[in-house]
């Protein structure tokens, strides 16, 4: 079932609840979908094991006008306000690279999240440093995390550490 | 409390698995796969809203 959302954004947002997915589009024509994958087995053998963690997977599903479109922003930022009404919540978001555009998506995604209206939000990047190549990662949580800012941070290094490890 | 070997074992297991997820999340939202497929490659979508939609 669709429903829509009464977000505080420039663009209406639905929500589908067989997937859990949200859902807008653009004046330009534009069409996003965006997932909650979860990844709560990432954290294993740290503070955060057994948290409400998910990598948050945004899509362009259709193309629009090519125009740049500030209201894609302002509207992924309130979907995640959405995601924090649940301040133990934690996201991650991470950026593949094999078609060469890891760099844009980096970029992309740091614009979408520095948003003022998410201030009540801590955003930590680590880049993972794989065996064939180097990605980038985030890690986006509530200050209110009744882990701590701190905790939380550590628990995310420890994890990209080990993951370094692996060359 | 796990092993330093399976704890990284544990963690590049859970990773690979978070990026074959997303890349079956998208191609799901683009229609390119099921929902039934995209429950058969074990991918969990989450999550329940919580508080007033």
């Amino acid at each position: 079932m669709i429903e829509e959302l009464s977000l505080e954004c420039h663009y209406k947002v639905t929500f589908n609840t067989s997937d859990y997915s949200y859902g807008f589009k653009t004046s330009g024509g534009a069409e996003y979908s965006v997932l909650f994958v979860d990844a709560s087995s990432v954290f294993f053998n740290t503070r955060l094991e057994g948290s409400y963690c998910y990598n948050i997977v945004i899509s362009k599903i259709k193309s629009g006008d090519g125009l740049k479109d500030k209201g894609v922003k302002e509207t992924i930022g309130a979907i995640v306000d959405h995601y924090f009404s649940d301040p133990e919540r934690i996201l991650i978001f991470t950026c593949e690279e094999e078609d060469g555009k890891q760099s844009v998506r980096k970029k992309l995604f740091d614009m979408w999240f520095s948003n003022g209206t998410l201030s009540h939000l801590v955003k930590f990047n680590e880049d993972i440093e794989g065996s064939e190549a180097t990605y980038h990662s985030s890690i986006l949580f509530h200050k209110e995390n009744p882990l701590g800012i701190s905790e939380v941070i550590k628990s995310y290094q420890e994890t990209v550490k080990i993951l370094g490890q692996t060359k | 409390m796990a092993t330093r070997t399976e704890h990284k074992n544990h963690v590049v297991a859970a990773v690979k698995k978070l990026m074959a997820d997303k890349k079956a999340a998208i191609a799901y939202s683009k229609g390119e796969i099921s929902k039934q497929e995209l429950d058969d490659r074990g991918v969990k979508l989450g999550m329940p809203l919580q508080g007033n939609i």
